[in-house]
């Protein structure tokens, strides 16, 4: 069973269930940008975070999850975003730990 | 609606801006004014106007409403914390925009609808931040949206930006809120327009469980909600997005608790205690467990993280799962949050063009490659690597298509790595070739430049973290004319190098940078990259400098060892130290090795050996050759063979090690003594070379002498050609516990042979050690035992039967092999080396036990017993060992004497003299001879066949003659007496001269006696001559 984490909210899923469902926070920005939700996961990631409440946790705000739904992200997240994604969205942050505040 | 809610603040807000601007009547309206604002927008959500005070009044626009909203959330924060002077500030701009009272009118509207909010929440933690304001505001405001959800297209929804926001609401929120006004609307509105059917059937529905039924409507809810949720995302990164630093936990916010669990299980529990916490989210309804987040990095094993702000909710969370030990668990301080939490891996190597890494799988496993490109998505590289072709060498090719079958690579038959040859491809496999430049080929669909095979690869098949190349596998990157990106691999190569050095306290190092650059000192302590050297103009303190700021000194003549690198473990004596390179002369190939200083340390003079093969040791070099190491170096030995011939052999020839300690093998030396390891040997001839065996090979001996300087003073011997000097175990007590009377020639003369007494001097092993034997003394007659040590004539023995030492005469002892078989006296055994007899009984008389019984003789006058008795006397001359014969000191028995030749000679010959039956022989005229003859034994030889001569010599008298001895019976033996005719001993008999002739005969037919005879023994029958 192999797990990827979607590269813009960091929800971890199995890769079934990414090419089935899709991603369950961003697949509508995915579609929006023409982009599949392959492209936008990656089996490369570190720091699992069980979520069980979002939008009160301190953990999901600091890892930006708490717009999300619960479930379980991912700290750190390698690989990048195709430019679609990323045109997209002025604010966007990278998750795999190259944008440093 | 407008009045009942104002807050405290508010107020003086209010009354602020009223004194200041003396604007009393514009309060009242612009409030209304707001007021109305808001309604408008709810006029824009709902469909049912809200009964709002006084709508016909206002002459506000709705879109300036939603402005100063806006505004409003932007300056919130200000104005929460300073309404005081602040306020009044912007008030002096604002008054012309109504910007302060709409700012209080909006405060008023949330007054309320807050605290219906948390009417609706069952949490006790409520936050103050805006941001919960904001929730709360939300509250009813979204269910309304919600419901127009449900009946609008949602393409439609025009997304007003505040909004996006407060969609982002906790599950159960949404969950409660929505569901109970959407059961509800339901019913009403479809209700009239529907048939009976579809009534039944919603009440049935409502019949159903509501929590169910919740659920359903939740979870779909949800997954609509998630797709719609592009728009809110760009809202969050947008206007949402919030730096960073405005984050940072406080103790209030944040409550994380680190939990030992079993390192290894840390994912697995995260996810198992996720599971659990949804679980009891779905069975325990209201009452849930305030556990917000689990998590777990992978660089702090055998924790995981919790989110809880309780710490007894955690206990209750975790019991009864496996592997998490909630009992050791301590609260995160605030500070140390983010970093647990920060993105990146300390460890991880940011992948770059042009840097190195290392393939992990396929035909290319291990192999260095450089990154050439990095993808867009940084999840693959395009990696550049030599390749590994064999230009479908291996491949089948089907005769019939004349169609090739590609036989895949495999890791373990991988061709070695070469540049790709465009010429080779063209010959061997020309289909698979597609030239697109001079420069670029495809080859069977992979692409190579310059030789180069350039191929993709995910970054989770490559190790990247401390890749060391070795210098060969750069050298196989350099560019066509050969030359290396110096630069590039001096950057990859340094930092891993510098991790690397050692230094220790006393090393002399010279510093590079900094302030005391070029500055040289003595390293006073170490740790793993900080280094305390001491200078010597700064005498009081020792600075501390990276590890990679210093380099080590040494000077011409001193003598270093390689710590690091290629040449690990070699050594050798400086030449010339040149910009922190250092040239030396290897002890072990006198070779000149320029090394970095940083890889070399002081050493002594020896030279480092290899852990496997050290001086002295025995190694195997074949299945049949064996050789002492006489010179161990790190790779290259010198070794004499068994042959004795030295030669320098490389550790790769080495099969083994022989541990010569466990070696059970023995040899005997040229006096038949056993020779064990570790005993000393002197050599017999030549040099007389003294020393202790190292170890024994069938034929050679390998010895080693403390004072032969030559091949470390070890030597190979035939063991024939030494003599055993003291055995390892016993050369103490053996030699001190000597009868000195033995020594004493004339004694020993007197007692026994000399021989005797030699052997007792040389003291070698003793035969009888080890040997397994049954007792025949008194006291222990009959009992096994084996001899565990031999002092002079006693030996001492381990019986079987009782843990129990026993000394006893070790004449007085039966010698068996292990394996049973027959025993043997003392006196044989020594014949035999020390061999005990096997199972299987030769032929030979050596053989016979019966033929050792001493004592025997002396119990019987019987013939046979005599014939008996004889044949190991015969035996022991045999091998011109007297003891037989002298151990048998009978006491002048007449009988044989009487045979005045025996007796005569023995005079002490006791032994013969011992059959005093001897009377037997001389006595019994006829008996005697029938004796002889009717000894079978002696009779089936045809020797004694001769014998019948003796019988024939039928004259009894003959027999007299024995016993008589003046009897030329002998004579009639004509057997005997022909033989030996010189043997003074026979003649020693009165008619002697004839009888010894007798003997000769004998042997003649007897090759036994043949070889008597030839045995000085014998004719030295000086011996008995002697007597």
């Amino acid at each position: 069973m192999s797990e990827r984490a979607c590269m813009l909210c960091g929800i971890v899923q199995t890769t079934a269930e990414f090419t089935r469902d899709g991603c369950p926070n961003c697949q509508g920005i995915f579609e929006e940008a023409g982009v599949s939700t392959m492209e936008c996961t990656s089996p490369s990631f570190e720091g699992l975070v069980g979520m069980c409440k979002p939008s009160r946790s301190w953990v999901a705000k600091w890892i930006s999850v708490d717009p999300y739904i619960p479930g379980m992200y991912a700290i750190k997240v390698d690989g990048r975003l195709p430019v679609e994604v990323v045109e997209l969205l002025p604010h966007y942050k990278p998750r795999d730990g190259t944008q440093v505040d | 609606m407008s009045d009942q809610g104002h807050s405290e603040a508010s107020k003086m807000e209010s009354e602020h801006a009223q004194s200041e601007n003396g604007l009393d009547a514009g309060l009242n309206g612009e409030k209304t004014a707001q007021d109305d604002g808001k309604t408008t927008e709810n006029l824009d959500a709902d469909v049912k106007p809200k009964p709002a005070g006084s709508l016909g009044d206002l002459p506000e626009e709705p879109s300036n409403s939603i402005k100063t909203d806006r505004d409003d959330l932007i300056n919130g924060e200000n104005a929460g914390q300073d309404a005081g002077g602040r306020a009044a500030s912007e008030k002096d701009q604002e008054t012309h925009e109504d910007g302060s009272a709409e700012k209080e009118s909006d405060d008023n509207a949330q007054g309320p609808e807050g605290k219906e909010n948390d009417g609706n929440e069952d949490e006790d933690d409520e936050d103050e931040d805006d941001e919960d304001e904001d929730d709360d505001e939300e509250g009813p405001r979204k269910k309304q949206r919600r419901e127009r959800n449900r009946f609008l297209d949602i393409e439609a929804e025009v997304s007003d930006d505040d909004e996006d926001e407060e969609d982002e609401e906790d599950s159960e929120l949404v969950r409660e809120g929505f569901i109970t006004r959407g059961d509800e609307e339901d019913e009403e509105t479809t209700g009239p327009n529907r048939d009976d059917r579809l009534h039944r059937q919603l009440d049935q529905n409502l019949n159903k469980s509501s929590e169910e039924d919740a659920q359903k409507l939740a979870k779909e809810l949800r997954e609509r909600y998630g797709r719609s949720s592009s728009k809110q995302y760009r809202a969050a990164a947008q206007d949402g997005y919030v730096p960073q630093r405005f984050l940072l936990p406080s103790v209030d916010t944040a409550t994380i608790w680190g939990v030992r669990c079993r390192p290894g299980r840390e994912k697995e529990l995260v996810r198992k205690l996720l599971k659990k916490k949804f679980n009891l989210d779905k069975s325990m309804g209201n009452k849930k467990l305030k556990i917000l987040a689990i998590f777990q990095r992978d660089n702090y094993s055998g924790r995981i993280y919790i989110e809880a702000p309780k710490q007894s909710v955690i206990e209750k969370f975790t019991n009864g799962v496996p592997d998490i030990y909630p009992s050791q668990k301590l609260l995160i301080p605030v500070q140390e949050l983010p970093l647990l939490l920060k993105p990146d891996k300390s460890d991880d190597v940011k992948l770059e063009e042009g840097s190195y890494v290392r393939v992990r799988r396929g035909i290319y496993k291990g192999d260095l490659a450089v990154i050439d490109q990095i993808s867009e998505n940084n999840l693959e590289v395009l990696l550049k690597i030599v390749p590994r072709l064999d230009y479908g060498k291996f491949d089948e090719v089907d005769e019939k298509t004349n169609t090739r079958k590609q036989k895949r690579p495999v890791f373990a038959q991988r061709p070695p790595p070469q540049l790709f040859n465009p010429t080779m491809a063209l010959r061997m496999d020309q289909a698979n070739l597609y030239k697109r430049d001079d420069r670029h080929f495809t080859y069977r669909n992979e692409d190579y430049v310059d030789g180069y095979l350039y191929k993709s690869f995910r970054i989770q098949y490559l190790e990247t973290k401390n890749i060391q190349p070795t210098v060969e596998e750069l050298a196989r990157f350099g560019t066509k004319d050969g030359t290396l990106d110096l630069t590039s691999i001096s950057q990859t190569i340094k930092k891993a190098k510098a991790a690397r050095v050692m230094f220790q306290p006393g090393d002399r190092v010279e510093i590079l940078n900094g302030e005391q650059r070029g500055s040289r000192g003595v390293v006073a302590r170490t740790s793993t990259d900080i280094i305390a050297v001491r200078l010597p103009q700064l005498a009081s303190k020792a600075l501390e400098f990276p590890v990679s700021s210093l380099r080590k000194i040494f000077e011409a003549g001193d003598h270093v060892t390689v710590v690091g690198g290629d040449h690990q473990g070699d050594a050798g004596l400086v030449l010339v130290v040149k910009n922190g390179q250092v040239t030396f002369v290897s002890d072990q190939t006198r070779a000149n090795l320029t090394i970095t200083a940083n890889n070399l340390t002081k050493s002594m003079d020896s030279t480092p050996t290899s852990s496997e093969y050290a001086l002295h040791d025995i190694v195997e070099l074949s299945a049949k050759n064996v050789a002492c190491v006489i010179q161990a170096g790190h790779d290259i030995f010198k070794i004499l063979d068994d042959n004795g011939k030295v030669s320098t052999i490389t550790k790769g020839s080495i099969l083994r090690k022989i541990d010569s300690a466990r070696s059970r093998s023995t040899t005997v030396d040229a006096q038949g003594r056993e020779i064990k390891i570790g005993d000393t040997i002197r050599e017999k001839v030549g040099a007389r070379r003294e020393g202790q065996v190292l170890y024994i090979q069938t034929q050679q001996v390998f010895v080693v002498s403390k004072k032969i300087t030559e091949n470390a003073g070890v030597f190979v011997v035939n063991p024939m050609n030494v003599e055993a000097v003291a055995s390892k175990e016993n050369v103490l007590a053996g030699m001190n516990s000597l009868d000195l009377s033995k020594m004493n020639p004339d004694i020993a003369n007197k007692m026994r042979p000399p021989q005797k007494v030699d052997s007792a001097i040389r003291g070698g092993r003793d035969v009888a050690l080890g040997k397994t034997v049954r007792v025949r003394a008194a006291g222990y007659k009959g009992q096994l035992g084996i001899v565990k040590d031999v002092n002079g004539e006693k030996a001492t023995i381990e019986l079987h039967s009782k843990s129990k030492n026993i000394t006893v005469d070790k004449r007085k002892l039966m010698y068996y092999n292990k394996e049973g078989g027959d025993g043997i006296t003392y006196d044989e055994l020594v014949n035999r080396r020390g061999r005990t007899p096997s199972n299987r009984i030769g032929p030979s008389y050596v053989s016979t036990p019966r033929s050792m019984a001493p004592p025997v003789n002396g119990s019987g006058p019987s013939g046979p017993a005599l014939a008996g008795g004889m044949t190991p006397g015969w035996n022991s001359f045999d091998g011109g060992k007297t003891p037989a014969v002298t151990a048998h000191g009978g006491g002048g028995a007449s009988a044989w004497g009487g045979a005045s030749t025996w007796g005569g000679q023995g005079g002490g010959a006791s032994t013969w003299g011992g059959n005093g039956g001897a009377s037997a022989w001389g006595g019994q005229g006829t008996g005697a001879t029938s004796t002889w003859g009717g000894a079978s034994a002696w009779g089936n030889k045809s020797t004694w066949g001769g014998a019948s001569t003796w019988a024939s010599g039928g004259e009894s008298g003959a027999t007299s003659a024995w016993g008589g001895g003046d009897k030329s019976n002998h004579g009639n033996a004509s057997t005997w007496g022909n033989r030996d005719g010189g043997t003074s001993t026979w003649g020693g008999g009165a008619a002697a001269g004839g009888g010894n002739s007798t003997w000769g005969n004998d042997q003649g037919n007897k090759s036994a006696w043949g070889d008597q005879g030839n045995r000085s023994s014998y004719g030295g029958g000086s011996t008995w001559g002697g007597r």
